[in-house]
């Protein structure tokens, strides 16, 4: 076996230890079928299933009724504040859900079902858009106009013209949405309050406060089961790049001509939705009792909340070096696999899909499963890794890895084989190639990818939650406890580290 | 009757078309001529309302149409990229003009098959859209276009990127049946010889 080959099994092999022999491990553990049918037989469990269903379908609805139409306005109209509204309403999906969870709160003042959905629809417009947009401006504007022509009226066109031509990318968006909805686990934990528990805050709550661990395992099988027959029906395409390329120009609005307002209640409307919350979490750390006071700015930088064990600047510095870690090792591994999808050259198909499946299973195992997996697996020598600060961003990595593929993966093949044949006749070697010619035009790729796993790494709480330690406390995980006690600087410091998180999410990704 | 009247069109502030005025008489072509650039499509576009007029009105049979939808004009249009649906079987595009007006299925047939005999193309009903032609897709866009009998039809280019041969048969085609339908119709081409072989007026835009 060669080098390169053996190479090629190395992102395999980190998705094999980390997350599919954890979960088999804890599945052949603790699973079983009269554990089901507990779980199954008990009413209370049987109402945390139940919602989690209802509120995951209703966050999908609720996400199309904005995001379709916005969809829409963006990709077939060019207006001034176009590009400024698409970077508003696609920002949320590399923002930490906890952020988004608390800029909600500090509007409705209240948890419940309504903040639950307005939270994830914050965060799912942008996968509706990054996934449909491409695909709808695919579509020949012209074939509208031809419909129009032929007498039929907008419902028509977009029932007989665009819908068939967008309906699977839409299929795909909403069984994605359904699925980070259904396993959402840092906007249950902020705005779903006491009465409103899901399957993934279950699993956390089971495993780690209560030690009910087949219980747990038992609800993770169940939420597994749900989101695979998700997926099977409706087939998302998990290997959809987030590319934005337009192939038919979008029309300037000026030129549309009539209804030009339905293209910008289209797009306000959504922006209103999605930016509200980021804005009320800036005003909420800078407003104490109703006046301005930069007192918690003030407390919080200077390092000495009463709440914290350990001063802010720690967990700060500590967020910070995991996600510059983080990076490192997802965009490295997804190197690898992406020149391996990618490269002509690669004539092992049956290994091909291999690696495109197994590093696409970080996509369908929820963070609570993930963590539950790691917890029960890696907890006795010599495996006893759990306890180990190295493990957070090992496995903010692992959840890292297969957006980070995504975006080298369509980079790679977009390289010419021309232009290394040509290299080698001109005499430079496999290594120089790589560096000067694979690597030189991944440039802006490498630079997205870094940047989208750094802000995975700084918004990660699912699985933190079950592996940090008082020494390895991360801003996540500082603004949940901040934001659940009383006093209102506490509260407001809070959102001063929600707001740190805004600015840093938004600065690492500012190339992507 | 088709009546422009006082048309205008800006594009970004820059004015396209100023001040055009022009009638068509029923049953009769008008070539739109002039060279790339000039604003002919554009003034096909404002006549179906796929582009917003800054001034002037547009009146079929002393009706004015101006501020009308699009689906609502009864205009038809055939263009040089024919614009075919590629979700949608031959038969399907065809059919498309008279679906929308709910006609019944079996009138429908009638008429799709009607108009595949009359374009030449008779046993193409179940054909996809990927396996026509250059040629053929320009005829049944003609077919698609004429299905829900409009009363004026818009020509924009319709013998452009098509090889000699094909490009004299279906011009001859188009005449046929322009005549033997008694429809208004307006051409545009940048080639005289296609003007003057099937209007029976011509207007020459200029820079």
């Amino acid at each position: 076996m060669t080098a390169r080959r053996l190479l090629s099994f190395l992102p395999v092999g980190f998705v094999a230890v980390f997350l599919v022999l954890p979960f088999l491990n804890t599945v052949d553990t603790f699973f079983s079928v009269s554990n089901t049918r507990d779980v199954l037989s008990d009413p209370s469990m049987l109402r945390i299933l139940w919602f989690s269903l209802w509120q995951a379908v209703l966050s999908v609805l609720a996400t199309m009724i904005f995001a379709i139409p916005a969809t829409w306005a963006l990709s077939r109209f060019q207006f001034p504040g176009a590009r400024l509204c698409r970077g508003l309403l696609t920002t949320p999906f590399v923002l930490p859900s906890i952020v988004v969870a608390a800029g909600v709160l500090a509007i409705s003042q209240r948890t419940g079902v309504v903040s639950i959905l307005w939270a994830h629809v914050v965060f799912n417009v942008a996968v509706v858009l990054r996934i449909v947009s491409p695909r709808w401006a695919l579509l020949n504007p012209r074939y509208e106009q031809s419909a129009a022509t032929l007498g039929a009226s907008p419902w028509q066109t977009f029932t007989h013209i665009v819908w068939p031509n967008i309906r699977s990318a839409v299929n795909s968006a909403a069984a994605l949405v359904f699925a980070y909805c259904f396993t959402s686990f840092g906007v249950i934990s902020i705005v779903g309050g006491f009465s409103r528990r899901t399957i993934e805050t279950e699993i956390f709550t089971q495993s780690v406060r209560l030690g009910n661990t087949d219980v747990a395992i038992t609800l993770a099988v169940l939420q597994m089961i749900v989101v695979l027959l998700v997926f099977q029906i409706s087939r998302p395409s998990l290997l959809q790049t987030t590319s934005t390329h337009v192939s038919s120009a979008p029309i300037p609005l000026h030129t549309k001509p009539r209804g030009r307002w339905i293209v910008l209640v289209s797009v306000v409307v959504p922006v209103i939705i999605v930016a509200l919350p980021l804005v009320a979490t800036l005003i909420r750390s800078v407003s104490y009792r109703g006046h301005i006071s930069f007192h918690a700015w003030t407390t919080v930088f200077g390092g000495t909340l009463p709440q914290l064990t350990v001063s802010t600047w720690r967990v700060i510095v500590t967020s910070l070096l995991f996600s510059l870690a983080t990076a490192i090792l997802a965009v490295s591994l997804a190197l690898i696999a992406a020149q391996q999808m990618g490269r002509q050259w690669f004539h092992y198909a049956e290994q091909h899909r291999i690696l495109r499946f197994v590093t696409s299973l970080p996509l369908v195992v929820s963070a609570a499963t993930l963590g539950l997996g790691i917890v029960i697996t890696y907890n006795t020598d010599p495996f006893a890794w759990r306890s180990h600060t190295w493990l957070i961003p090992v496995i903010h990595a692992l959840i890292a890895l297969p957006v980070a593929i995504r975006i080298l993966e369509p980079a790679v093949q977009a390289i010419p084989p021309s232009l290394r044949a040509g290299a080698a006749l001109l005499g430079s070697s496999p290594w120089h190639t790589w560096l000067r010619i694979d690597i030189a035009l991944l440039r802006p790729a490498l630079l997205r990818s870094v940047g989208i796993s750094a802000a995975i790494s700084l918004g990660e709480f699912g699985v933190t939650s079950f592996l940090t330690r008082s020494n390895s406390t991360t801003v996540t995980m500082t603004i949940s406890q901040l934001l659940g006690r009383p006093g209102a600087l506490t509260q407001q410091s809070g959102y001063v580290l929600a707001s740190l998180l805004i600015v840093l999410t938004v600065g690492v990704t500012s190339r992507a | 009757m088709l009546k422009v009247s006082k048309l205008s069109v800006s594009y970004a502030g820059a004015p396209i078309i100023s001040d055009l005025s022009f009638e068509v008489p029923t049953a009769t072509t008008l070539a739109i001529t002039g060279p790339s650039g000039v604003g002919k499509s554009t003034v096909l576009q404002a006549i179906c309302g796929l582009v917003r007029i800054a001034e002037g009105a547009i009146f079929i049979d002393d009706r004015d149409i101006t501020q009308l939808p699009t689906h609502k004009r009864g205009i038809g249009m055939v263009t040089q990229s024919n614009d075919l649906f590629p979700h949608l079987t031959v038969s399907q595009n065809i059919a498309f003009g008279l679906r929308m007006r709910g006609t019944s299925p079996r009138e429908t047939s009638d008429r799709v098959e009607e108009l595949l005999e009359l374009v030449g193309l008779p046993n193409f009903s179940l054909r996809e859209i990927q396996t026509l032609s250059g040629g053929e897709s320009r005829r049944i866009a003609l077919a698609r276009s004429l299905a829900p009998s409009p009363r004026i039809l818009l020509l924009d280019e319709p013998f452009n990127g098509l090889d000699d041969e094909i490009r004299d048969a279906l011009m001859h085609q188009v005449k046929s049946i322009l005549q033997s339908s008694s429809m208004t119709s307006v051409l545009v081409t940048h080639d005289h010889s296609e003007a003057d072989f099937l209007s029976s007026s011509s207007l020459a835009l200029v820079p």
